[in-house]
C-alpha cells in the first residue's frame, strides 16, 4: 500500500528548534524567582547520621533553605510506582539519615544560584556513625540484607514457569551469564523544576519524565496534595534508556517549592546521576537446559539474582519480567524460573531499556551459543531447530506473539550477512596473528505493549481547527526518538493532510486522561493505535458534516489534501476548514473525538543480529567491523527513526559488552568513576557501519501494522557481539565486561591450558 | 581573586612576582584545571592566564634548535609542518590527545606542566632530549632537560615565580626516526595506559643512540632500560619477541603490585608491534 | 572585570567575573541555551562552540579568557532566521533525534569543514569522537556531514 506520510523519512518534528540551539529543555528554563537546588550525598556506603550541621551552609549570602531528614516528610515511597496501588516495596524517603550507600540524599540546599547552591552543600558537615557496609549480594543474601533494610533488603519472587523441569528428558548443558553495573548516558541530565503557589495550593513541575501522572503520584502520596493541584508537564527529553522512568527528582524539587514558596529547579551534573539516580542492574544467573537428541529444548531452569543497590524500587518487577521474556522465542515445554533481588550498600539499579528482556537474551542467546559450540552446531541451525512459530502463544500467561516472524529474521540474516560464506573465510584465517576475527549472531522478540497485563489502554482527543488543521490530545512522552513526529504522520496520513498542520503536546497532567507512562516500548503499538482510530473518527464526523454540506451520503465522499469530494463527481468538494465553519455555524456539535484504544494483543517483535568483531589479541581491544540488524517491525513508520534505534542499540550494547562499568572501590563502596572521562562509551570513531533489515509483515492491530523497535532492537546485541569474540577466540566468555584486561586474561589462561 | 593574562613575556615576568602558593595558578588551555574543578565551587586567589601571549603560542627554528611556545595548541603543534617533518613522535602524540575539542585548546606547555603520569606529551620531549625554557619574575631564563623538569615522583620542580615558556628542541639528523604510540581503553578519545616513545638514529640499516620513554607505567614516563633491545639492529618485525620481552620485564620491575601490572605487562606487546611498524614505515619512506 | 569579545558576529564588552566559564557566560549573561552541558569536563562534546573558528569546549573556558577573541554558537550560524547548510542536512539526514548533542555535534561538524572542507569518512569519524550521540549509531549524522561537505563545496565553488 503507497502511503503520503506513512514509511517515509521525516525529520523529527522539533529538528528546526534543536539543530538551531532554540528547543526549551527542563534545564533551558528560567522562571522569575527561581531557585536552584543541590543534592548533599552520602559520603560513605553505610551508616548513620549523628549529626547534620548545616549552620555554615545557611550563613552563606543567598543561601534560602536547606532541606533534610530533619524538616522533611518521612513518608516512604517507592520511586518506580505510577499508580498507588502497585505492590512495591516501600523503602525510600526524601532524605534520610540512615544512609544505605556512597550517593545517598541526606540533605539539600535551595540558594539564589546554581554557584551558591554549590558553595553551600559543600560546607554541610555530617558526622556519620558507620555501620558495616555489604557491598557483595551473596553476603546481603547470608544476612538477608537485614541491616540494610528492616524489609525487603532480599525479596524471592515465587516460582515462575509451567511444565515440570525435573521430568524433562534429554542432555543437560548448564551455562553462567553475569554482567555489570552500567550508566544509561542519556546526553541530557536530569532536571526537574516546580513552581508552588502558596495561596492556591497549586504545584507545576516541569520534567523530563516518561510518566506525568507517576510523578503527579508521588508528589501527591509524599506531600499530602490533592492529585488535582499537582500538574506535572513533560519537557522535550535529551535521551531516557529508562533513566527518566523512576521518580527520583519530582518529588524533591516539589517539596523544595513548596518549602520556599518559590519556582525551585534540580539539574543533576553527569556524577550525579551516575551515582543517586539509577544503573543498570549486576546479573548473575546460572541456566539449566536439557536438549533431546535432536538438539530441541525440552526443558529449561534458571537461577536469576539482580543486585537491587541501596533500595528495591523496581526491581522485584524488573526480575519478573525476565520470565516472561525468556519463554517467547523458542519452545520450551518446561521452565522454571526462579529470580531473588537483594540489596547492598551500592548504588540503586532500576530502569534500563529492555526491562529484562536484554537480561533474557543475554542469558538464553549466550546458552543457545555456547549449546550449538558444544553439539558442534551451526548457531542458525540450532535456532531454527527450536523457535516458535508464528502466532505462537506465550505459555506465561496464555496469548498469542502475533506472526512472529523469527524463521525470516534468521533466514533473511543468514543471507544479507553472507554468514556461510563468512563462516568459511574466517575458517580459512591466520589465528596465530595479531588480529583475529569472529562472527556472532543472536535472535530475539520484545514487547508491543503490556498485554495482558491489565492497565494498559489509550486515551485521545483529537480536535479540528476552523481553519482544518488539526489538534491531538494524548499523553505521549517522547524520549527524543521520535514518536511525537510519527503520531503527527499517523493522523496526517489518515486526514490527508501535512504532518505541519498536526499539534501534538506531549505529557500533561492538567489535560491528558490517566495513562501509565511511556514504558515498555508501548507508545506505537498503544497510543499509536489510539490515534489512529481517533483520527478516523474524526474523519467520519467530517464526512457526515460535508455530506449534509455537499448533499450526498458520507459513503460517497472520499478525502484528499484536506478536501472532502464525492467520489464519483469529484468536482463536488468542500474544504475540511469549509466543514469546520459549517459545524461551528451549525452549532450543535464540535469538530472533537475522544477515543481510548484497548489493546488485545501484544505481538513480539523479532530480531536477528548478526556482528563480526576483530579482536587484538596483543591489547584485548575488540572492534566491530560489521554489523547486520534484522528487524520484524510490522511497518517501519519511519524507517530513518527505526535505523536510528537500531544504532543506538548497537552503540548502547558494544558499551556493555566492551567498556562500559561504573567501578565501585571495594573497600568503601565509592564509584571510581562516575564520570565520562573515566566511564567510556563507544564514540563515532568505534562504531561500525550498520546494516539494517527491516521485515514488514504487518501485525493485526498495530498502526499500519506496526510493533515496536526502541527496547527490542537492543536486546540480541550484547550475546551477538559476545558471540562474535568467543567465535574469534575459541573461547567461552560470557561475564561481562569484555574489556580488555578481561580478553588478554582468557588468553593467558587458553593458551596456558 | 586576581585575574592576570599578560600580553608580552616582561608582563608575565612582572605577574609571576605575584606568585605565592598555595591557590595561585598559572592556566591556558584549561582542559585539565576545569575538568579537575568540575561539580566544585572553586576559588583561587591569583589566575595568571597564558592564552593572550603572543610569545608563548610560536613556533619558530632558530639555529637548528625548533622552539616551541608553551600555550601552543596541541591541534598547533600536531599541524606544523617542521614539527611533521623533524619529529613525527610530536605530531603523533599531540595527534593522539584526547578529541578534538581538547586538542584546538589544551597546551603543550600545560600537559608537561600538569605532570600527569599519563600525558602524552612529556615522553616525546624526553626522548627528543628537548629542554624547557623557564622564565622567573626577574626576566631571568633558565634551560631544563626533561628529566629535571619533572621530578621521578611527577611534581614539577620549578619555583613558585617560574613559567615554562617554550620547549627547544634539537633538530635531529637526517637518520634519526621518531615515533609514538598509546595504547588507552579505546582507540580514541582515551587517556593512555601506556605509551612509548621512541628517537634513534639508523646507519647503515642498523639502529643506535635508541631513546626510549615508557610512558603511564611509573608516576612519571622514564627512559626505559628495554631501549637495549632495539640497539644495533635492523629494524624488523623480528625485533618484536625481544623487545616486548624487555619492556614486559621493566613493567613488572617498575611497578610490581599496581592492580593494573599484569594487564599492561602483557598489552605492551600491541604497543611495542605499534611502534616497530611506525619506525619501519619512517625507515621505508627516508 | 569587563570582558571585550565578539560573539556570533557582534562584538559585546560584559563585566564578567574572570573564573566564570564560557558555558555560564552564554546560557546565563546571553541567555543563549543553544550550548548544552552534559559532563561539564570536556568528554561529551555537547557545549561544543567555535572559539575563533576552532571547535572547543564552553564548559573548559573562562570568562576572562574570551578577551579580544571571537565565540560562535550554534545560535550564531543561522542568517536571518535561515539555518545554514549543516543545520540543514542534519535535519535532511534525519540526524537529529533527541537533539541535546545536535548544537554541539554541529558545532564540531562547522569547525572541521572550515579547516578541512573535503573529510573523508575517517576524518569525520575522528573530528567527531569528541561529541557523544547516545540516540543513535552515528550512521545518519555521517552522512549529514559528508552531504553538508559536498554542498559547501559546491558553494565554495560558485
Amino acid at each position: 500500500m503507497d502511503y503520503q506520510y506513512i514509511g517515509k523519512d521525516i525529520p523529527v518534528n522539533d529538528s528546526k528548534a534543536k539543530a538551531s540551539g532554540q528547543l526549551c529543555y527542563a534545564a533551558d528554563l528560567r522562571l522569575p524567582g527561581m531557585l536552584y537546588m543541590k543534592l548533599f550525598l552520602s559520603p560513605v556506603a553505610h551508616g548513620m547520621v549523628r549529626k547534620l550541621d548545616a549552620s555554615q551552609a545557611l550563613a552563606l549570602p543567598g543561601v534560602v533553605q536547606v532541606l533534610s531528614y530533619e524538616n522533611t516528610s518521612h513518608v516512604l515511597y517507592n520511586r518506580g510506582r505510577v499508580r498507588a496501588t502497585e505492590q512495591l516495596p516501600d523503602q525510600e524517603t526524601l532524605f534520610t539519615r540512615h544512609v544505605r550507600f556512597v550517593g545517598d540524599r541526606i540533605a539539600a540546599v535551595v540558594a539564589e544560584s546554581p554557584e551558591i547552591a554549590q558553595r553551600a552543600v559543600q560546607l554541610i558537615q555530617a558526622d556519620i556513625d558507620p555501620l558495616p557496609p555489604i557491598f557483595d549480594p551473596e553476603q546481603a543474601l547470608a544476612e538477608d540484607a537485614r541491616s540494610i533494610h528492616e524489609k525487603d533488603g532480599v525479596v524471592r519472587l515465587p516460582l515462575i514457569g509451567y511444565g515440570d523441569y525435573a521430568s524433562a528428558q534429554g542432555e543437560e548443558f548448564c551455562h553462567h551469564t553475569s554482567s555489570q553495573r552500567v550508566s544509561h548516558i542519556a546526553m541530557e541530565t536530569h532536571c526537574a523544576v516546580a513552581d508552588y503557589k502558596p495561596a492556591s495550593d497549586r504545584m507545576t513541575v516541569w520534567t523530563a519524565t516518561q510518566s506525568v501522572f507517576g510523578a503527579r503520584s508521588a508528589i501527591a502520596t509524599i506531600l499530602g496534595m490533592p492529585m488535582s493541584h499537582i500538574r506535572v508537564i513533560k519537557t522535550p527529553m535529551g535521551g531516557s534508556f529508562g533513566s527518566k522512568q523512576e521518580m527520583v527528582l519530582e518529588p524533591l524539587v516539589a517539596c523544595a517549592a513548596k518549602m520556599t514558596g518559590r519556582p525551585v529547579m534540580l539539574h543533576l551534573s553527569r556524577s550525579e546521576v551516575m551515582l543517586c539516580t539509577m544503573l543498570k542492574h549486576p546479573l548473575d544467573s546460572h541456566i539449566k537446559v536439557k536438549f533431546s537428541p535432536q538438539r530441541t529444548i525440552t526443558g529449561l531452569q534458571l537461577d536469576c539474582r539482580l543486585d537491587a543497590g541501596a533500595y528495591q524500587t523496581v526491581s522485584p518487577d524488573y526480575a519478573g519480567s525476565i520470565s516472561k521474556k525468556l519463554s517467547w522465542v523458542y519452545n520450551i515445554p518446561n521452565v522454571e524460573y526462579r529470580a531473588t533481588t537483594v540489596c547492598t550498600n551500592t548504588p540503586i539499579t532500576g530502569s534500563y531499556r529492555g526491562w529484562g528482556g536484554p537480561e533474557a537474551a543475554l542469558i538464553m542467546e549466550n546458552m543457545m551459543n555456547a549449546a550449538a559450540r558444544h553439539f558442534g552446531m551451526d548457531p542458525i541451525e540450532l535456532r531454527l531447530r527450536n523457535i516458535l512459530p508464528p502466532y505462537a502463544t506465550s505459555r506465561i500467561n496464555n496469548f498469542s506473539l502475533g506472526n512472529l516472524p523469527l524463521e525470516d529474521a534468521l533466514l533473511l540474516g543468514r543471507d544479507r550477512f553472507h554468514w556461510e560464506e563468512r563462516k568459511a573465510r574466517l575458517a580459512g584465517q591466520d589465528r596465530s596473528g595479531r588480529y583475529v576475527r569472529g562472527i556472532g549472531m543472536a535472535l530475539a522478540t520484545h514487547t508491543s505493549g503490556y498485554f495482558p497485563r491489565k492497565g494498559d489502554w489509550g486515551t485521545v482527543v483529537v480536535k479540528m481547527e476552523e481553519d482544518g488543521s488539526v489538534h491531538v490530545n494524548c499523553n505521549v512522552h517522547d524520549h527524543g526518538c521520535g514518536e511525537v513526529m510519527v503520531f503527527r504522520s499517523i493522523v496526517a496520513e489518515v486526514l490527508s493532510i501535512s504532518p505541519d498542520l498536526v499539534d501534538l503536546p506531549e505529557g500533561d497532567t492538567a489535560y491528558n486522561a490517566l495513562d501509565n507512562g511511556c514504558y515498555t516500548s508501548r507508545s506505537i503499538y498503544v497510543l499509536g493505535r489510539a490515534i489512529l482510530d481517533a483520527s478516523n473518527l474524526l474523519l467520519e464526523q467530517l464526512k457526515r458534516n460535508a455530506g449534509e454540506l455537499l448533499h450526498c451520503a458520507p459513503e460517497e465522499l472520499s478525502s484528499q489534501d484536506g478536501t472532502l469530494f464525492v467520489t464519483a463527481e469529484p468536482q463536488r468538494r468542500c474544504t475540511y476548514s469549509q466543514v469546520a465553519y459549517y459545524v461551528a455555524d451549525k452549532g450543535t456539535e464540535a469538530l472533537f473525538v475522544s477515543h481510548t484504544h484497548v489493546p488485545t494483543s501484544n505481538p513480539g517483535p523479532a530480531a536477528a543480529h548478526f556482528a563480526e568483531v576483530e579482536v587484538d589479541t596483543y591489547t584485548g581491544l575488540c572492534k566491530v567491523v560489521d554489523y547486520l540488524a534484522v528487524h520484524d517491525v510490522g511497518k517501519a513508520l519511519n524507517p530513518a527513526l527505526c535505523r536510528g534505534q537500531v544504532g543506538s542499540s548497537v552503540q548502547q550494547g558494544m558499551g556493555l559488552v566492551f567498556c562500559e562499568q561504573l567501578k565501585l572501590d571495594p573497600k568503601t563502596g565509592r564509584a571510581l568513576n562516575a564520570d565520562l572521562q573515566r566511564y567510556h562509551v563507544a564514540r563515532a570513531c568505534d562504531l561500525p557501519n550498520i546494516d539494517t533489515l527491516f521485515i514488514e509483515k504487518p501485525d493485526e492491530e498495530g498502526p499500519f501494522g506496526a510493533k515496536s523497535i526502541g527496547e527490542a532492537c537492543y536486546v540480541p546485541v550484547a550475546p551477538a557481539l559476545i558471540a562474535a569474540v568467543n567465535d574469534a577466540l575459541g573461547l567461552e566468555l560470557s561475564q561481562l565486561p569484555l574489556d580488555p584486561a578481561h580478553i588478554l586474561s582468557a588468553l593467558e589462561h587458553r593458551d596456558e591450558a | 581573586m586576581t585575574f592576570l593574562q599578560p600580553n608580552t613575556l616582561p608582563e608575565l615576568a612582572q605577574c609571576l612576582g605575584e606568585m605565592s602558593a598555595p591557590d595561585c595558578h598559572l592556566i591556558a588551555g584549561c582542559t585539565d584545571f576545569l575538568a579537575k574543578r568540575n561539580n566544585t565551587a572553586w576559588d583561587a586567589r591569583l589566575l595568571i592566564s597564558l592564552v593572550n601571549l603572543p610569545e608563548l603560542q610560536d613556533i619558530h627554528l632558530d639555529n637548528n634548535v625548533l622552539s616551541i611556545g608553551a600555550a601552543c595548541t596541541h591541534s598547533q603543534v600536531e599541524e606544523h609542518l617542521l614539527v611533521r617533518q623533524y619529529f613525527p613522535a610530536l605530531a603523533a602524540a599531540c595527534g593522539n590527545v584526547g578529541s578534538k575539542q581538547v586538542r584546538n585548546r589544551g597546551t603543550v606547555g600545560g600537559s608537561v606542566g600538569n605532570a600527569s603520569p599519563a600525558g602524552d606529551i612529556y615522553p616525546v620531549l624526553l626522548v627528543l632530549g628537548a629542554q624547557g625554557v623557564v622564565l622567573n619574575s626577574k626576566e631571568s631564563v633558565r634551560r631544563l632537560p626533561m628529566e629535571e623538569l619533572v621530578s621521578p615522583q611527577g611534581k614539577l620542580t620549578l619555583a613558585e615565580d617560574e613559567a615554562i615558556t617554550a620547549f627547544e628542541l634539537p633538530l635531529p639528523g637526517p637518520d634519526n626516526c621518531n615515533a609514538f604510540v598509546k595504547l588507552g581503553e579505546q582507540a580514541h578519545v582515551t587517556i593512555a595506559k601506556i605509551t612509548l616513545a621512541v628517537s634513534l638514529t639508523l646507519r647503515e640499516g642498523k639502529t643506535e643512540q635508541v631513546r626510549l620513554a615508557l610512558g603511564a607505567v611509573a608516576r612519571r614516563a622514564f627512559l626505559a632500560r628495554s631501549a637495549a633491545a632495539l640497539e644495533g639492529q635492523p629494524l624488523s618485525r623480528d625485533l618484536l619477541p625481544a623487545f616486548f620481552a624487555a619492556l614486559s620485564a621493566e613493567i613488572e620491575a617498575s611497578i610490581p603490585n599496581r592492580p593494573s601490572m599484569p594487564y599492561k605487562r602483557q598489552a605492551v606487546k600491541g604497543l611495542a608491534d605499534d611502534l616497530l611498524a611506525a619506525l619501519m614505515d619512517q625507515a621505508q619512506a627516508k | 572585570m569587563i570582558v571585550n569579545f565578539t560573539l556570533n558576529g557582534r562584538p559585546v564588552s560584559r563585566d564578567l567575573p574572570p573564573q566564570k566559564r564560557l558555558i555560564d557566560v552564554l546560557r546565563e549573561d546571553f541567555l543563549l541555551t543553544g550550548a548544552k552541558e552534559s559532563c561539564g569536563e570536556g568528554e561529551c562534546g555537547a557545549c561544543t562552540i567555535l572559539l575563533d573558528d576552532k571547535a572547543v569546549h564552553s564548559c573548559l573556558v573562562l570568562a576572562g579568557q574570551l578577551e579580544g577573541h571571537r565565540v560562535t554558537t550554534i545560535e550564531g550560524l543561522a542568517e536571518n532566521g535561515e539555518l545554514d547548510i549543516i543545520q540543514n542536512a542534519f535535519i535532511e539526514h534525519v540526524a537529529i533525534q533527541c537533539g541535546f548533542c545536535t548544537p554541539g555535534m554541529i558545532m564540531s561538524t562547522k569547525g572541521l569543514l572550515l579547516q578541512n572542507p573535503d573529510p573523508t569518512e575517517e576524518e569525520i569519524r575522528i573530528a567527531l569522537s569528541g561529541n557523544i550521540c547516545r540516540c543513535s549509531g552515528y550512521v545518519q549524522i555521517l552522512a549529514a556531514v559528508q552531504d553538508a561537505a559536498k554542498q559547501l563545496r559546491e558553494v565554495a565553488k560558485a
